[in-house]
């Protein structure tokens, strides 16, 4: 194991603690740019924002319920990525998750940059726990995410 | 010229938020005068260099030929420095190069500089611009962007054609930048899209075709776009991976940074989608001219080939839409096993019934995933409620992950044939043909795109679309000239049923025929149709149809000079492999308000293809007008290009 996953996973579980807060940017939704842009508040450029952003939306199919907090944990790049990734993605990420395997479970994989040698290991270990990962239909991004960086050790 | 830098008050008043702006503003100021020296050599070079008229400047600014001399595409004035700049290349070069002069402001991404990065970037090279001497010459927030985006590669995503939606029936391409070490789902996309306000079918037509909406440049991630072709619109995508060297990229995405959030004015036929990010390739690769190659429309597929004739394309990647996910799942399961999926998608039968159902591990897992796919098409198609769809969906993902991994590749659908080996969209023919008056000869034209009796590789079965079709003929024994028909929009939509799915079939035509009446009488009939129906695979490559609708004539040779009456048009449409392909078709047409009028209309069309651009076709029509018979056959080549 990496230090990299283990500092990850260390984030996470202190993320997950952290409220929800705040504003949404208004024109472009919350991710990748504003999280590239999150320390400079006062430079709020749309264009920038825009460009590395796009709009996620709200979710088209029905697992996932939460919202994101676009301000929380600006330094969090990879987990501020997935929980987004994961939240306009849940059910195709169940969907791998059950299968252990697919380009869902691999991107997030991406995002949390798990390294290659575990990943065959990894999703075994997430199907196996599929059950308590989607213990309910409610359960939202934060709470996969949490779920899933905590089976990485 | 230099937009009154020194107002010195106002500017200092407005950036002057800390003294080390203060001061900034002042030592700037004081150097204004050199500069707006500096700034006249540089427009003086420019001219002598005629830069003006280079073909990089038009590319980036998206300059074509029209009937007025250069203009360019774009309408948005966002995108010029110039109020001039849609028609003036001098002008908006000139102004460009003064707007680069531009005072520093607080968002840095609205200086023109970091604006018109790609400008910027290919002037300074021309023009050998010393960064120094302007008073703001960076973008920091560009090269942030563009580290964190960490680009590796560049695709060109082409979501294939659905016929059944009138918008979307020539298909889309969509730019795709893939970052280093991350799955293409996670890479961002340039979308240009119309933005539409309107859900009413004709009008949306109306105005997509006569440049009525704004389309926009997005930028989106690209599983919001898989998710809505492959999941949503049921639309397979194809993926071409470009060749483009670390330099090409990075003209690309400075380019595509300049369009983001841009509009054009969108037209369907040809400046839509595809010819716009057409700009983008060449903005990459200047040497290769691709837009001129389009003259009345651009047809997504074709710029695929078109780009894949130019040596763009290295790699090639189907991603199936879920419905052909699913029909691959049911492979080697039986009716009985299809039907209980569908009562547990339902939720007619409880989920704990599909638990060992099959003791065969692999056919389980396929059962499974396959009650969970379906369940979500339902879903989809807001057949079952979010909730009953959550439950449901989790209850049988629980089953599926006691049951391991399925073998490498096991479910993945065989890479169907590729839409850009397909034939040409244009397709002209000659022909000669005997009637029941006399022989003839005969040409014709059709500017889009394909037809039930075209080679069919590469293309949905089933799925017509001609547009402006127009044949003239010459009668040997008349000695005359005639415009026999001109099909103006001529759709047929045969969507089969599948175990999963029961989707309508549709036709709709509107044009000009000439009908024949009796010996050497006819009548000039201006005709809109309309009807639907259902369509059934009768074997793997015969499909058969019918449909029922209506159908308004107007002639002068009818009573009142016009007419209104009921349709019923049925048929068979077959493929021989790739030798050839058929079709037999017969239609009822009635009139009853105005006129009494019984027609019967038989047509026969057996192709044996040459090649997939080239067939020879053999057409056999039929027809019976309130008892009076007509008789035509032909023999015709038909070639197809782009």
């Amino acid at each position: 194991m990496n230090k990299k996953i283990l500092k990850i996973i260390a984030v996470a579980s202190l993320a997950g603690g952290m409220a929800f807060a705040g504003n949404v940017r208004d024109n472009c939704g919350c991710g990748l740019g504003s999280m590239a842009l999150g320390d400079e508040e006062g430079l709020a450029s749309n264009l920038a924002a825009t460009f590395l952003n796009a709009i996620s939306g709200n979710q088209t199919f029905g697992i996932s319920s939460g919202t994101l907090g676009c301000d929380q944990a600006n330094t969090l790049t990879g987990l501020r990525q997935a929980e987004e990734y994961i939240a306009g993605n849940m059910d195709h990420l169940a969907f791998d998750i059950a299968s252990g395997e697919g380009a869902a479970l691999d991107s997030v994989a991406d995002l949390l940059n798990v390294d290659e040698e575990i990943r065959l290991v990894y999703f075994q270990n997430l199907q196996n726990n599929f059950a308590s990962i989607f213990s309910d239909e409610e359960v939202n991004a934060k709470e996969v995410l949490n779920k899933m960086a905590s089976l990485l050790i | 010229m230099l937009r009154s830098i020194c107002l010195i008050n106002a500017e200092i008043k407005k950036c002057g938020r800390t003294i080390l702006a203060a001061l900034f503003m002042c030592l700037y100021c004081a150097s204004a005068e050199p500069q707006e020296e500096y700034l006249h050599s540089l427009q003086e070079k420019a001219l002598s260099l005629k830069l003006h008229e280079a073909r990089y400047w038009k590319i980036l600014l998206h300059y074509e030929k029209s009937l007025t001399g250069l203009k360019s595409v774009v309408d948005d004035p966002e995108f010029f420095a110039s109020p001039q700049g849609k028609q003036d290349t001098k002008k908006e070069l000139l102004a460009t190069l003064e707007a680069f002069f531009e005072p520093p402001v607080e968002n840095e991404t609205q200086h023109p500089v970091c604006k018109w990065i790609a400008r910027f970037h290919w002037l300074s090279a021309q023009l050998e611009i010393n960064p120094s001497r302007l008073p703001h010459s960076d973008c920091a927030i560009y090269h942030k962007v563009i580290k964190e985006l960490n680009p590796e590669s560049v695709a060109l995503s082409y979501p294939a054609s659905f016929i059944n939606s009138p918008a979307s029936m020539f298909g889309h391409t969509l730019l795709v930048i893939d970052s280093k070490g991350k799955n293409r789902l996670l890479s961002k996309t340039l979308n240009y899209a119309a933005q539409v306000n309107t859900s009413f079918g004709p009008l949306f037509a109306i105005k997509g075709i006569f440049g009525m909406y704004k389309g926009y440049h997005v930028i989106l991630p690209y599983y919001d776009k898989v998710e809505q072709y492959n999941d949503i619109s049921q639309r397979d995508i194809w993926e071409y991976e470009l060749n483009l060297n670390p330099d090409e990229r990075n003209r690309l995405i400075r380019h595509v940074w300049e369009l983001q959030n841009i509009y054009s004015d969108y037209y369907f036929f040809k400046e839509n989608c595809s010819y716009n990010l057409l700009f983008a390739l060449e903005a990459a690769r200047p040497g290769v001219e691709l837009n001129e190659t389009f003259t009345f429309q651009t047809i997504p597929i074709d710029t695929v080939k078109l780009i894949k004739e130019k040596g763009f394309i290295s790699k090639r990647y189907f991603r199936p839409s879920q419905a052909v996910k699913i029909e691959t799942l049911a492979e080697g399961l039986s009716p009985k096993d299809i039907k209980l999926v569908k009562k547990i998608a339902r939720g007619q039968v409880e989920t704990k019934q599909a638990e060992d159902y099959f003791s065969d591990i692999d056919l389980q897992r396929r059962f499974i995933s396959l009650t969970a796919e379906y369940t979500q098409l339902l879903y989809a198609e807001e057949e079952i409620s979010a909730e009953a769809y959550r439950t449901r969906f989790v209850d049988i993902l629980k089953i599926r992950s006691k049951l391991g991994v399925a073998e490498k590749g096991a479910y993945e659908p065989e890479e169907p044939e590729a839409p850009e080996l397909g034939h040409h969209p244009i397709r002209k023919s000659v022909a000669i043909g005997k009637n029941s008056n006399q022989a003839y000869a005969s040409v014709a034209l059709r500017p889009a795109y394909h037809a039930l009796e075209d080679p069919l590789y590469g293309y949905i079965p089933g799925a017509q679309i001609e547009f402006f079709e127009t044949e003239l003929r010459y009668n040997f024994d008349d000695e005359n000239v005639l415009l026999k028909n001109f099909n103006m929009i001529n759709v047929l939509s045969l969507a089969p049923s599948s175990t999963f799915t029961d989707p309508a079939s549709w036709s709709f035509y509107t044009g000009y025929q000439k009908r024949e009446l009796e010996q050497h009488i006819s009548r000039d009939e201006i005709i809109i149709r309309g009807s639907s129906g259902k369509t059934r695979r009768i074997t793997e490559s015969v499909m058969a149809y019918l449909m029922f609708g209506a159908w308004g004539v107007q002639s002068n040779k009818l009573d009142a000079d016009y007419d209104l009456g009921p349709v019923a048009q049925s048929g068979l449409a077959w493929r021989n492999g790739n030798a050839g392909q058929g079709t037999l078709k017969a239609s009822y047409l009635g009139l009853l308000l105005n006129n009494r009028e019984n027609i019967v209309e038989i047509n026969f069309d057996q192709s044996v293809n040459i090649t997939r651009n080239q067939v020879i076709s053999l057409n056999v029509d039929w027809s019976d007008v309130d008892g009076v018979n007509f008789w035509e056959t032909s023999v015709s080549w038909r070639f197809f290009n782009y």
